[in-house]
C-alpha cells in the first residue's frame, strides 16, 4: 500500500529539514501544519507498530456504533435513537499487549479488550468515533483529534446522508491523498430495495470519484441484517495482518504536507548568471566608495613623490609645496586596524549612493529570478544598504595603496642627480677659479680639453644639461610608474570593494538561496 | 385584527414599499470588496439581505393578500419530495434514492392562484417553467423526467394542482446540505422567500449541525416554522419527538409544531394517506382559515423587517470599516511616497549632489584646477577669473548638464523604488492590502519609470534654461548675461539650487560649498541678489513639482487598486438612513393598522374566488381527514400519529387565537 520511494523515517527527517529551512520564509501557518504532522508521525512511530488503529467515522445516525457491535459480535458501544449518541470514543481492542500506550496517545478511555474472536486477529484497534456533523461542537473536535491519529478510516455513510456536503467537502476531499487507507461503507442497506441499492452504491462511487477517492473500496453493509459485515471484517483483518496501514497513513500525511511545501518552493531554479549582476554591483559600489578619487590621488601622489625623489635638485623643492592628495584623504599608509580607521573621503554624493542602492536591487532581483515570492521578499529584507557606506570606507582604508613605496630607480636617479649636481658644482668651481686667475692676471693654468672643449666647461654645462634631461626623463618615467601604481591601487580597491559586496550582499543572498535549495530538496525527497 | 388582504397599495403601504426599495438600493450599493476579516461574512449577509428583500419582503409588502408560501425545506434524503408528492396525491417532483434528488425547485399552487406566481412577483431571479398536472389524483405517476433546470441551472417549475387549497402554495426546495453547492445556495434563498417553513428532518438527522444553523436564523427572523419529523421508525417517535421538542425550545423555536410522519413502504411512489395525515390536516386547516393565514404572514413579515433592520446596521458598520480600511491603505501609500519626495528634495538642496561627478564637471566649467581650488575659499574677487573661465571653456557645460541629469535620475529612481518597497511591505502586512497584491508585481517600479524620470529631468533643465533666458533678457546686464551664455548661467543656477539650503559641514565647505558660492556669485554678478534668490526658489519649486508628479504616478499604481473597488465612496451612512426610513414607515403602518383604519374593501380581490369555507370541498390535500376516518374505524397503526395531530391542532388553536388576543 505504501508508495515506492524513500523510507518513512527518511521522509520525516527530510520534511523536518525542509521546515527548518523554510522557517521565516514560507508562511508560518503552512510550516506549523507540517511541523504538526512531523510531530504526530514521530509520536506514532514511537508507539506500537503491531497495532492498526481503525476509525469508524461518519455522520450522526449513520450507525457507527451498531456497526462496531456487529463487527465485534457483541455489545460494545451503546447505539441509540436519540441524536447524537456517542459523545466519547469507544475502542475495541483485539489482543491486549502493548496497546495501552497507543490508546493513551489516542486519548481513548473507554476500552474493551477482546480475544481474537471470529476471524479478527490480534493487533486491531477499532474506534467508534463521535459524529462530525451534529450540533454538539465538541463531538466534532473529539472526532477530528482521532481522525488525525488513526491509521485506517472506515467512513460509514447511510442512504439518507451519503451525499452531505459536510461529509464530502470537509472530510473526504482532504483525504484524497490518503486513498490507500480509506474504506467507504454504505450502512443501512437493508432499508433499500436491491435496485435502489445498486443505484445508491453507484452514486456513492461517483461521488467518491469526484472527491478524488476513485480507488477506495466501497462496501454495502447492514448492521441490522449482518449483510456485508463479513466482508468488512475480512478487509480489516487483512489490513491488521499486513501492518502497513499505519505507515501508509503516515506516509500519506508526510507526502501531502511535503507536496504543499514543495509547491510553495516553486519550480523555477534561480538562474546562476549572477556574475554579470555582480560586476555591475561592484562597479556601482566602487563609485559610492569614491574609488576613482582615491586612484587619482594615488597617481598624483606618486607623480609628486617621483618628482621629489628624481627631480633636478635645484628646482626640486618647489614640488614640496604641492599638497599630497593622499595625505589629505588620510590614506598615505594603510590603516593598521581598518575597523578603527576613518578616511577623510567625502561621504558619497547622493547620486552615487542612489546608484549603489539601485545596483543592490538589480543584483538581488537577478539572483532571485524564478524563486517563490516569499523567498524573494526574504532576500530583499536581508540585503539592506544601510551599513554599506561604513563597510566601504573601511575597505578603502584597509587597502594597501603603496604610497610609501620608493622604487629603486628613484634612488639611483636621485643619487645620479646629486652626482651631476656635484659635477656641475665642480665645473663651476673650476671655471670660477679660472676666472679669478684671469681677473688677477695670473698665468692661466691650462685646463685639459675634452671633446674639443675645456674640461671645466664640459663639467658645468654637461652637469646642468644632463641633470635637467635626467629630471625630464624621470618625470616621464615617474608618470608611467604612477599610472601603473594607480592601476594596481584600482585593482586592489576593486578587490576590497568586491569583498564587501560578497560579505554584505552575496553572502546573505547565497544563504537564502541555499535555504531555498535545502527546503525544496527536503520537501521533494519527503514527497517523492 | 388585521385583515389587510388588499393588493391595491394604499398610501401607507406605498410609502413603506418606497422605503424598502430605497433600502434595497442602499444594500445593493454596499461593496465589501476589501478582504477584511469580516468581509466574507458580510458579503454573504449582503447577498442574503438582497435575496430576502427581492424574494420575500418586497413582494409580500406589495401584495399582502398573496397566497401564503410554504417552503418545504430540509436535509438531503429527508424525504421532502416524497412528502410533497404524497400530500398532492400525484408525482410532481422527482423523488428517489439518489442524492440530491430535487434539482430544480417546484412550486405547487391552486389553479385559482396561478396569477400570483406566473409573473416575477416572488423569486424574480428564477425563470418559470410552467407544468400543469392533471387534476386526477394519480394521473401524473410517471416521473416528470426531462424537466430539469435549463442551462442556467436556476428555474422554478410551476405546477397547478387542485389538491392545494387556494391561498396556500407549496414550494419543494433543494437540499440545504447537498454536495451540490448551487443547491445549497438556492435552498437558502428559497427558505428566505417563505412565509412559513415546513422543515423536514428525520430521526437520523434531527441533530445535524447544518439544519440547526438555518433554524436559528429562522428563529432570529421570527419566521413561522413547522417541523416534520419524517421517516420515523415505529416506536421511536416518543423519545425522538421529545428530544426534538427540547432542542427546538433551546433554539428559541419552542412554539413550532412537530408533525410526525412514520416510515412506511411507498405505494406507487407515495406514502400511505394515513401516514401523511398530520401534515395534510395541518396544512388544510391553515389553508381554510384566511385570518390565521394573514396573521402568520404578518408575523413573518414583521419579523423579517425587524431582522432586516438589525442586519442593515451590521452591514452599515461593515461598510464603514471598509471605508476606514480604504483610507488606511491610502495613507500607507501616501506616507511611503511622501518620504520619497522628502528624500529627493533634501538630496537636491543640501549640497550632497555636489560631491562626485557633478562637482568634477562643475570644476571643468569654471576651470578651477587643484591650485585654484585651494585659493577659492579665500580669494574674494573670483568674479573676473570665473568670467574668463566661463567664456573660455563653454564646451564643458553640456557635460555638467548630463552629470546633473544622471545624478538626479539615480536619486529619484532610488527614492521611488524605496517608497514602492515600503508601500508594498505595508500593504502586505495588512490583511486587506495583502489581498490586493497579486504576486510581487507592485513591489518593484515598472520598467518605464527610468524613461519617465529622465524626461522629467530633461524638462526641468529646459525650465531652468528658460528661466535664465527670460531673466537675462529683462536685465540691463543683458550684455553680460549674453557673454556668459544661457547654458553657463543655467548650469550655475542648477548648482546653486543643489546647495540652496546650505547645511554644509567640514570638508564640504571647501569643495561643494566653494562651488555653490562660486555659482551664487556668478549669478549675482549677472542678475543681482534678489533676482538670484527668486530664481533659485522658482527652479527648486519646479523640480519639486516634477518629482512630485512622477511619484504621484507611482503611488497611483497602488491607489488604482482601491479605486477599482470603489471602497472610498462606500459608507454605511446611506444604508443607515434607508433603514431609518423603513423603520419609520413600518411604525406608521403599524399605527394605522392599530387605528383600525385599514380599508374595509381589502379583501375585495378574493371575492371572486370560492369562499374560504368552501375550500375544503374545492380541493383537499391527500390524507386530510384520513385520521378521522381511520380513527372511526379504530385502526391501531396511526394512533400515535393521531396523537401528534391532536397536539398540532392544539397548537393551531393557539395560533388562531393569537391575533385576537391584542
Amino acid at each position: 500500500m505504501s508508495p515506492r520511494g524513500p523510507d518513512l523515517a527518511v521522509r520525516v527527517s527530510a520534511l523536518a529539514e525542509a521546515i527548518v529551512a523554510g522557517r521565516g520564509r514560507l508562511p508560518a501557518a503552512d510550516l506549523d501544519r507540517a511541523s504538526r504532522v512531523v510531530e504526530l508521525t514521530r509520536e506514532r512511530l514511537a508507539l506500537s507498530p503491531d497495532h492498526t488503529v481503525v476509525a469508524l467515522a461518519g455522520s450522526t445516525g449513520s450507525g457507527k456504533s451498531s456497526l462496531l457491535n456487529a463487527i465485534a459480535g457483541q455489545e460494545i458501544a451503546e447505539a441509540g435513537i436519540r441524536r447524537p449518541t456517542t459523545s466519547h470514543p469507544v475502542a475495541a481492542v483485539w489482543g491486549a499487549d502493548g496497546a495501552a500506550g497507543l490508546l493513551d496517545w489516542l486519548g481513548v478511555d473507554s476500552r474493551r479488550h477482546l480475544d481474537g474472536i471470529g476471524a479478527v486477529p490480534t493487533g486491531l484497534v477499532l474506534l467508534d468515533l463521535p459524529d462530525h456533523d451534529s450540533v454538539v461542537g465538541e463531538h466534532r473536535s473529539r472526532a477530528e483529534r482521532l481522525l488525525e491519529r488513526a491509521d485506517l478510516f472506515v467512513w460509514v455513510a447511510d442512504p439518507q446522508k451519503y451525499a452531505d456536503a459536510a461529509l464530502h467537502e470537509r472530510y473526504l476531499r482532504p483525504l484524497a491523498t490518503h486513498a490507500a487507507v480509506v474504506v467507504l461503507a454504505l450502512n443501512q442497506v437493508d432499508r433499500l430495495t436491491p435496485a435502489e441499492r445498486d443505484r445508491c452504491m453507484d452514486d456513492l462511487r461517483r461521488l467518491a470519484v469526484d472527491d478524488g477517492l476513485g480507488r477506495v473500496p466501497v462496501l454495502a453493509v447492514s448492521a441490522v441484517t449482518g449483510e456485508g459485515i463479513d466482508a468488512l471484517r475480512d478487509l480489516l483483518r487483512r489490513a491488521a495482518e499486513r501492518r502497513v496501514a499505519a505507515a501508509a497513513r503516515l506516509t500519506a500525511d508526510v507526502r501531502a504536507e511535503a507536496t504543499r511545501l514543495a509547491h510553495a518552493c516553486g519550480d523555477g531554479i534561480p538562474v546562476r548568471a549572477r556574475r554579470a549582476a555582480r560586476e555591475d554591483l561592484v562597479t556601482a559600489l566602487e563609485e559610492a566608495a569614491g574609488v576613482a578619487r582615491v586612484v587619482e590621488a594615488v597617481r598624483v601622489s606618486a607623480v609628486r613623490r617621483a618628482r621629489v625623489a628624481t627631480g633636478w635638485p635645484p628646482t626640486r623643492w618647489l614640488t614640496r609645496f604641492r599638497v599630497d592628495p593622499l595625505r589629505r584623504l588620510h590614506l598615505e599608509r594603510p590603516a593598521e586596524r581598518p575597523e578603527l580607521a576613518r578616511t577623510s573621503l567625502p561621504a558619497p554624493d547622493a547620486a552615487a549612493r542612489a546608484r549603489a542602492a539601485i545596483a543592490v536591487r538589480g543584483y538581488t532581483d537577478a539572483s532571485t529570478a524564478g524563486a517563490p515570492d516569499a523567498w524573494v521578499l526574504a532576500v530583499r529584507a536581508r540585503t539592506s544598504t544601510a551599513d554599506l557606506p561604513d563597510a566601504l570606507d573601511q575597505a578603502v582604508a584597509g587597502t594597501r595603496l603603496d604610497a610609501e613605496r620608493r622604487p629603486r630607480w628613484w634612488r639611483v636617479v636621485g643619487a645620479a642627480q646629486w652626482i651631476l649636481l656635484a659635477t656641475l658644482g665642480a665645473g663651476a668651481l673650476w671655471l670660477t677659479g679660472l676666472a679669478v686667475f684671469a681677473y688677477l692676471n695670473l698665468p692661466e693654468p691650462s685646463a685639459p680639453v675634452w671633446f674639443g672643449l675645456p674640461a671645466p666647461t664640459v663639467l658645468a654645462v654637461g652637469g646642468a644639461v644632463a641633470g635637467i634631461v635626467l629630471a625630464l626623463g624621470s618625470r616621464l618615467a615617474g608618470r608611467l610608474g604612477a599610472r601603473r601604481r594607480a592601476a594596481r591601487a584600482r585593482s586592489r580597491l576593486r578587490t576590497a570593494v568586491g569583498r564587501v559586496a560578497d560579505e554584505h550582499l552575496a553572502g546573505p543572498v547565497g544563504e537564502e538561496l541555499g535555504a531555498l535549495e535545502r527546503c525544496r530538496a527536503g520537501a521533494r525527497m519527503a514527497a517523492a | 385584527m388585521t385583515r389587510d388582504e388588499g393588493t391595491a397599495p394604499e398610501p401607507a403601504v406605498a410609502d413603506l414599499v418606497a422605503a424598502l426599495v430605497g433600502l434595497r438600493g442602499a444594500v445593493g450599493e454596499v461593496r465589501l470588496a476589501l478582504d477584511l476579516p469580516d468581509a466574507a461574512l458580510g458579503r454573504v449577509e449582503r447577498a442574503r439581505m438582497l435575496d430576502q428583500l427581492d424574494d420575500y419582503l418586497l413582494p409580500r409588502v406589495r401584495a399582502a393578500g398573496a397566497p401564503l408560501l410554504v417552503v418545504v425545506g430540509g436535509s438531503t434524503g429527508a424525504g421532502k419530495s416524497t412528502l410533497v408528492n404524497s400530500l398532492l396525491g400525484q408525482i410532481v417532483t422527482d423523488a428517489g434514492v439518489l442524492r440530491p434528488t430535487t434539482r430544480s425547485p417546484v412550486l405547487v399552487h391552486s389553479p385559482l392562484d396561478a396569477g400570483w406566481f406566473r409573473g416575477d412577483r416572488v423569486l424574480p431571479g428564477l425563470a418559470r417553467t410552467p407544468a400543469s398536472v392533471g387534476g386526477d389524483a394519480l394521473a401524473g405517476v410517471e416521473a416528470p423526467t426531462g424537466i430539469d433546470a435549463p442551462a442556467g441551472g436556476r428555474a422554478l417549475r410551476l405546477v397547478a394542482s387542485d389538491a392545494v387549497p387556494p391561498g396556500l402554495a407549496l414550494l419543494d426546495a433543494p437540499d440545504i446540505d447537498s454536495v451540490v453547492q448551487e443547491n445549497r445556495r438556492l435552498a437558502t434563498q428559497l427558505l428566505g422567500a417563505a412565509d412559513l417553513w415546513l422543515f423536514v428532518t428525520t430521526a437520523a438527522r434531527y441533530a445535524d449541525a447544518v439544519p440547526w444553523e438555518l433554524l436559528e436564523t429562522a428563529a432570529g427572523r421570527h419566521t413561522e416554522v413547522a417541523l416534520v419529523l419524517d421517516r420515523v421508525d415505529p416506536g421511536t417517535e416518543g423519545p425522538v419527538g421529545a428530544h426534538l421538542a427540547q432542542m427546538l425550545t433551546e433554539h428559541g423555536l419552542g412554539a413550532a409544531p412537530i408533525l410526525i410522519v412514520a416510515e412506511a413502504p411507498l405505494e406507487g411512489g407515495l406514502l400511505p394517506a394515513t401516514v401523511v395525515a398530520p401534515v395534510a390536516d395541518w396544512l388544510t386547516e391553515l389553508g381554510g382559515d384566511a385570518g390565521a393565514r394573514a396573521a402568520a404572514i404578518a408575523r413573518t413579515r414583521d419579523g423579517a423587517t425587524a431582522d432586516l433592520l438589525v442586519r442593515s446596521g451590521v452591514l452599515a458598520d461593515a461598510a464603514d470599516r471598509q471605508r476606514a480600511a480604504d483610507s488606511a491603505l491610502r495613507a500607507m501609500v501616501a506616507a511611503a511616497y511622501d518620504v520619497a519626495l522628502a528624500t529627493v528634495l533634501r538630496a537636491t538642496s543640501d549640497g550632497t549632489m555636489l560631491r562626485g561627478e557633478v562637482l568634477a564637471r562643475w570644476q571643468d566649467v569654471v576651470g578651477t584646477g587643484e591650485f585654484l581650488r585651494a585659493v577659492q575659499a579665500r580669494v574674494g574677487s573670483l568674479r573676473d577669473r570665473v568670467v574668463a573661465a566661463v567664456q573660455g571653456r563653454r564646451a564643458a557645460e553640456p557635460e555638467l548638464a548630463t552629470a546633473i541629469g544622471h545624478g538626479l535620475e539615480a536619486v529619484v529612481l532610488d527614492a521611488a523604488e524605496e517608497a514602492t518597497e515600503r508601500a508594498h511591505a505595508a500593504w502586505r502586512a495588512d490583511p486587506a492590502g495583502a489581498g490586493l497584491l497579486a504576486g510581487l508585481e507592485l513591489a518593484r517600479s515598472p520598467a518605464d519609470l527610468r524613461g519617465q524620470v529622465a524626461s522629467e529631468i530633461r524638462a526641468w533643465q529646459s525650465d531652468v534654461l528658460a528661466l535664465v533666458g527670460v531673466e537675462g533678457a529683462g536685465k540691463r546686464a543683458t550684455a553680460r548675461a549674453l557673454s556668459f551664455g544661457v547654458n553657463g548661467l543655467g548650469a550655475a543656477l542648477m548648482v546653486a539650487v543643489f546647495a540652496s539650503t546650505g547645511g554644509l559641514t567640514g570638508a564640504e565647505v571647501g569643495i561643494a560649498g566653494g562651488s555653490a558660492v562660486l555659482a551664487q556669485r556668478l549669478l549675482e554678478a549677472v542678475f543681482g541678489d534678489d533676482a538670484v534668490r527668486q530664481l533659485t526658489r522658482t527652479a527648486s519649486d519646479r523640480l519639486a513639482a516634477r518629482v512630485r508628479a512622477v511619484l504621484a504616478g507611482q503611488a497611483m499604481r497602488y491607489t488604482v487598486q482601491l479605486d477599482a473597488l470603489g471602497t472610498a465612496q462606500a459608507s454605511g451612512a446611506a444604508l443607515r438612513a434607508a433603514a431609518g426610513r423603513v423603520a419609520a414607515e413600518t411604525e406608521r403602518a403599524r399605527a394605522r393598522a392599530a387605528d383600525g383604519s385599514a380599508p374595509p374593501g381589502a379583501s375585495a380581490d378574493r371575492s371572486g374566488l370560492p369562499g374560504a369555507g368552501a375550500l375544503r370541498g374545492a380541493g383537499a390535500l391527500r390524507g386530510a381527514g384520513a385520521l378521522r376516518r381511520a380513527g372511526a374505524s379504530g385502526g391501531a397503526g396511526p394512533a400515535n400519529a393521531a396523537d401528534a395531530a391532536g397536539g398540532v391542532r392544539g397548537w393551531w388553536r393557539r395560533l388562531r387565537r393569537g391575533p385576537e388576543v391584542p
